[in-house]
């Protein structure tokens, strides 16, 4: 017989569903402005290493691994290194934009200094790309970074969220929902110090609605605080 | 209040203020309130200070057991290394010790307990920790360790010392647990300070470990059978 190590299952039914347009249509009409897709998030993937995250909006779909905190001969500064990288997205102008956005939203949250001549390595797979995958993964790696038992200030909470030309907000857009829009920002923020460690605007938004839709933003970010830390606490309950 | 075995996320808040306790693991202190830095359960336990004062310290550990609970040597552990290298000058000492080849060896750890890490951690050990009680020791280091030996040794503080593991070898339980000699043949112990070859009938000196029983080396188990 087989070793089941992981816990986690996707079920196959929800994979084709990225090509079904129609079931999608349906869904948008049912949602208002402030509802998530539906989402699953989940700290602690692979059973029996420490350090992985899972992040799902939708059918936007990212895991997040964390290696580490290892030695390395090289590095010889007194904090430590982190490096990113990504994976399972084509563009690579996307690539390199997002691996900035995670880098910077990861190193200020990890206590850096306690770590002195060691290496983090945060792998980001991207499984399946359906708006908003930025803030998917942001999500992933602060799970993975709670599972990893690395210190750091707090779960970061983060949001994707659309504007349309009507000044209407959508929140956590996918593809086919954000076609209308005029642009969006991916916002993430560390709750417990309300620091915010993201802001990814795009699009044509007028500067004047920037602070609204920020706001907006911030209060969606703190919609998911509780699913985020629901999934962390259980997390440390499967493991006692 | 918080109580005992509450489990905390990252970033939750563990207390209002310090107050009577002291600051364990797993906690940091931002806008004088007292947050969680790691997923854990928060543990409160009474502990005797240096000058014998009992004091309540509060940490969030993420397991019972202190192997599990540290991503890294921690202070005071016992750890499985090799010496990779000896004569080594580390690089912020260059200047001033210059004239002395040997200050340090350049050792990896393999293991804690008997957990081995996935990718080995580079530490240094300084001569000054080959011998308790000898500050300044004038006898070369191939006296008591030699390159691809394994040692247990302590994992100890040093303030000048942040990149690496300073590691310490000054205690009879602590030092070399195998070695081989020129030709890779196993060497076998003498006595506590001796190892001879059991190719060439060579004796080196080395600081052997005094490896608690419970813990025997497989070739004293042959000895005590035979």
């Amino acid at each position: 017989m087989p070793t089941i190590r992981s816990n986690l299952n996707i079920p196959l039914t929800h994979l084709s569903r990225i090509e079904d347009d129609q079931m999608e249509a349906i869904e948008m009409d049912k949602r208002s402005a402030t509802t998530f897709r539906p989402l699953c998030v989940k700290c602690g993937v692979f059973g029996a290493q420490d350090g992985s995250g899972y992040a799902e909006f939708g059918n936007t779909r990212v895991l997040a691994q964390i290696i580490g905190p290892d030695g390395d001969g090289k590095w010889e500064e007194d904090h430590a290194k982190i490096t990113v990288t990504l994976k399972g997205l084509e563009n690579e102008k996307q690539i390199a934009e997002y691996r900035a956005e995670l880098m910077s939203s990861a190193s200020s949250v990890i206590f850096i200094n306690k770590y002195p001549g060691k290496v983090i390595e945060i792998e980001v797979t991207v499984l399946s790309d359906d708006g908003g995958v930025l803030s998917a993964a942001l999500s992933a790696v602060t799970l993975a970074l709670a599972h990893s038992g690395i210190e750091h200030m707090g779960l970061t909470a983060s949001v994707h969220v659309g504007m349309r030309a009507n000044e209407d907000y959508i929140t956590d857009p996918s593809t086919s929902e954000s076609a209308d829009t005029l642009g969006g920002v991916t916002f993430a923020f560390v709750p417990n110090l309300s620091q915010t460690t993201c802001v990814s605007l795009y699009g044509r938004i007028p500067i004047e609605a920037t602070k609204s839709l920020l706001e907006f933003a911030k209060q969606r970010a703190i919609a998911i605080v509780p699913v985020l830390h629901k999934a962390i606490v259980n997390s440390i309950k499967e493991k006692q | 209040m918080i109580i005992t075995g509450t489990l905390v996320a990252p970033g939750d808040k563990v207390l209002d203020s310090i107050g009577n306790y002291r600051m364990g693991n797993g906690l940091y202190e931002a806008n004088r309130r007292i947050f969680a830095s790691v997923a854990g359960y928060v543990k409160v336990y009474g502990h005797k200070d240096k000058s014998d004062n009992l004091v309540q310290v509060i940490e969030v550990r993420r397991s019972e057991d202190q192997l599990e609970n540290e991503l890294l040597p921690y202070d005071g552990a016992v750890v499985t290394a090799k010496v990779m290298a000896v004569g080594l000058r580390y690089r912020h000492f260059f200047i001033l010790y210059l004239r002395d080849h040997s200050r340090f060896a350049k050792c990896d750890i393999i293991s804690i307990g008997d957990r081995v890490y996935k990718k080995r951690f580079s530490a240094l050990l300084p001569k000054k920790k080959l011998r308790p009680l000898e500050p300044e020791l004038s006898e070369p280091f191939k006296n008591f360790v030699r390159p691809n030996d394994y040692i247990l040794a302590k994992v100890c503080d040093d303030a000048g010392i942040k990149d690496k593991f300073v590691l310490s070898i000054a205690e009879d339980e602590l030092g070399v647990v195998l070695c081989r000699g020129k030709f890779g043949e196993t060497m076998k112990k003498v006595d506590w300070n001796t190892v001879v070859s059991t190719r060439t009938g060579k004796t080196e000196p080395r600081k052997m470990a005094r490896v608690p029983q419970k813990c025997m080396l497989p070739s004293d188990l042959k000895d005590s059978t035979s």
